[in-house]
């Protein structure tokens, strides 16, 4: 990091191709850039592999490759995680809750590499993402149980003279879940990054003794690998418990 | 048989993994909660004019709805148990 530079300099978004089109700026960043570079890594991360060049009719062909296993592993983790939240049901939502941890995933991991730029550590990105998945929960339930879905809101068994207080209580508490499922994943994105170029920062002021916040930015960069890790899992299990909300209703 | 052996297997593995991510979504959960109700405060202020009673009691009831979240987070993992 240069001398004097903002830790907060890495989160900017650049245009690298400047495009406008309906006096609508849609210019292409490094933001998009690093998405671009995201999507086609897990495209080729989970096609590659299943792509059988030549048949060598050797006991090599009965193995799968590593990369194959590592793909599989995935597919595995999300199946297994819908299984467990949603049951049989949950089948058919596989693609959406496999696509999302996958980009929320590989973004995160993306954006551990230096000089690389961290898409998930801005609120906008994050909020169409959450966003998202609260519009087609609701539209979901809609099509599930159509009026009924209102029942959502009022606990079963509760007298009638605590609806006015409840159902304003269980409105806010459900739109609250694209907030929290977006500020989450943003603020963790945002602090951790931020943490690391200011201990980065310390490095090279610090002199001999800057050995010290290395060794930390060495235990912390572990660190951030699992919260990236644990980030996409959180967002995943929850698109999941929605789902089963939308389904089941209580 | 052979089915649940394989979830307990499972479970064990993941253990730490989820509690982790409850950790994660408790603090989240409140602060969200209180977001939520600030900016319907501040709508209902604009649009009827009453500036404060709006704000006080929408922050009210998104306290509420924080602590509602994290009861039904918590009771989430007493049933994982």
């Amino acid at each position: 990091m240069a001398k004097g530079e903002s830790p907060l300099k890495q989160f900017e978004v650049q245009p690298i191709i400047d495009l406008e089109m309906f006096g609508l700026d849609i210019s292409f960043t490094n933001s998009a850039l690093w998405m671009t570079i995201t999507t086609v890594f897990i495209i080729g991360f989970f096609t590659l592999p299943f792509l059988k060049t030549k048949q060598t009719n050797s006991v090599d062909d009965l193995y799968p490759s590593r990369l194959q296993v590592a793909s599989e592993m995935g597919f595995n983790f999300i199946s297994s995680l819908i299984n467990d939240t949603i049951g049989k049901e949950g089948k058919k939502f596989f693609p959406l809750v496999f696509a999302l941890f996958m980009f929320i995933l590989f973004g995160n991991l993306f954006g551990m590499v230096p000089y690389s730029f961290t898409f998930t550590s801005h609120i906008i990105v994050t909020l169409a993402l959450a966003l998202g998945v609260f519009i087609f929960v609701t539209v979901l339930g809609f099509i599930k149980h159509g009026v009924k879905f209102f029942g959502f809101f009022v606990i079963p068994g509760l007298p009638i003279y605590m609806l006015p207080l409840l159902i304003p209580i269980e409105v806010i508490s459900y739109l609250s879940r694209p907030i929290s499922l977006s500020v989450r994943l943003f603020a963790n994105m945002l602090a951790g990054h931020t943490l690391l170029k200011v201990f980065a920062g310390f490095v090279s002021a610090l002199g001999f003794f800057g050995i010290l916040p290395l060794v930390f930015i060495i235990a912390l960069t572990g660190l951030e690998i699992l919260i990236a890790f644990l980030q996409a899992y959180v967002f995943a299990i929850l698109t999941c418990l929605y789902i089963n909300d939308a389904l089941h209703l209580h | 048989m052979q089915n649940k052996s394989e979830n307990k297997k499972d479970d064990g593995k993941n253990s730490s993994l989820k509690g982790l991510s409850f950790a994660y979504r408790i603090s989240s959960e409140l602060l969200a909660a209180l977001i939520v109700s600030v900016i319907l405060g501040l709508l209902i202020d604009k649009y009827f004019d009453s500036r404060p009673i709006g704000l006080i009691s929408l922050i009210i009831l998104g306290f509420f709805a924080g602590i509602l979240n994290i009861y039904r987070l918590i009771r989430r993992i007493e049933n994982h148990k």
